[in-house]
């Protein structure tokens, strides 16, 4: 304990001390739980790019892109019906991508994921249609877990269909890009 | 002639050393001290500027027909009627006490998609007015980048709140709510607003390539 000239303690000393260490504690704690999920963050870098026919296998899962359309139409599901289409000057994009699950670890059913697509820059990012094109011929799977109708199983190739709709002036510069929660990003490129 | 200063009778100075102090425990220092940084930070807590609405946004103005221009989204309102009624062509025709605004509205989408779920009409003395919802397909919504949603959108208010009120369009109303850009766009009501006793039919919503 500090001692003043003549000998006797410092009153405050060691109220202040500790508040010093505490408030020092304090601030590391915060700092330290703030960096830290900050430190754990990845950009969704794409670990690889397919092109159609093109296959990889990642982190237990075997992705191919097996279609890359760009068109003014899409055929309709019912061939009654009119083909797909957007607003005047749009084209309609639709990625199909065929998943394989070999690894018994990977969770079929919380096996999630997001696809957008960009332009090659980057600047711009388009999320998957739901109003244009929900009546085109397309895998019945919107998203990577498939549905009830068409569940993922193991060992079994299962197709995915990603649809947007798109300025036809972005036509030229496109690429999609799928990530899997707690997964790698699949680029795919046409 | 000025009195000369009273005599005042000095007074012995008293030792520091020998004036009485009271004593602090010492195992009540550590306390003392933790409150005082407690109390410290509640005051800097309360004497925070509090990060209210007007804070977080950056906003872009524009007056009638004029576009607002933020980096993602441009917006401009084309016309503007104030009626009695409104006949959305289905089903019942919604007449109002108040006054029915009839805003038609263009919003041009860059870079990331656009949910357009945070408009409304705020008046001159701060109140917020959502569009009436059983008109909303005629509203805004989700729209990509790259094109533009034409929309017409009813607000139900108050005449006498209606002088200089503006259309906002916010940014996405979200979980959590950011520093952002967010345009607000002029009526053009200006100080005496008249009701007029016509009926208008919204024109439906569409989207064009910007």
């Amino acid at each position: 304990m500090r001692r003043r000239r003549d000998g006797t303690a410092s009153r405050w000393s060691g109220g202040l001390r500790l508040a010093v260490v505490g408030g020092a504690a304090a601030l590391v704690v915060a700092g330290v739980t703030g960096w830290y999920p900050y430190a754990q963050l990845s950009p969704h870098v794409p670990a690889v790019t397919l092109r159609p026919g093109a296959e990889a296998e990642l982190a237990g899962v075997r992705y191919r892109l097996e279609r890359f359309e760009v068109a003014p139409t899409l055929p309709a599901k019912d061939p009654k019906d009119p083909p797909a289409q957007g607003p005047p000057g749009s084209l309609l994009v639709l990625v199909v991508v065929s998943q394989t699950v070999l690894d018994r670890s990977v969770a079929l059913d919380e096996h999630y994921c997001d696809a957008t697509l960009t332009e090659d820059d980057g600047a711009t990012v388009w999320q998957t249609d739901s109003d244009f094109t929900t009546l085109a011929a397309r895998p019945a799977s919107f998203g990577c877990a498939g549905t009830e109708e068409s569940p993922l199983r193991y060992d079994v190739a299962h197709e995915t269909g990603f649809s947007f709709v798109v300025p036809a002036a972005a036509a030229g510069h496109l690429s999609a890009r799928m990530a899997v929660r707690d997964g790698p990003t699949v680029a795919f490129e046409p | 002639m000025t009195a000369p200063p009273p005599e005042v009778a000095a007074t012995p100075a008293t030792p520091a050393s020998s004036v009485p102090r009271r004593h602090v425990p010492a195992a009540l220092r550590p306390v003392l001290g933790l409150l005082g940084c407690v109390v410290l930070a509640v005051a800097v807590a309360v004497a925070a500027p509090d990060p209210s609405e007007q804070l977080r946004r950056r906003w872009s103005d524009a007056g009638p027909g004029a576009w607002a221009v933020t980096p993602d989204r441009s917006a401009r309102v084309t016309s503007v009627a104030v009626v009695g009624t409104v006949d959305p062509g289905y089903g019942d025709v919604l007449a109002s006490r108040q006054a029915l605004v009839v805003a038609q509205v263009d919003v041009a989408v860059r870079h990331r998609v656009a949910q357009l779920n945070h408009v409304y009409l705020r008046t001159a003395d701060d109140k917020e007015y959502a569009p009436r919802s059983e008109l909303s397909s005629a509203g805004l919504a989700q729209t990509q980048p790259g094109f533009t949603r034409h929309a017409t959108l009813v607000f139900e208010v108050p005449s006498d709140r209606l002088p200089r009120a503006e259309l906002v369009v916010d940014a996405d109303a979200a979980s959590v709510d950011g520093y952002t850009d967010a345009i607000r766009l002029d009526l053009g009501l200006g100080r005496t607003v008249r009701v007029s006793p016509e009926t208008v039919t919204p024109a439906p919503a569409s989207v064009t390539t910007t």
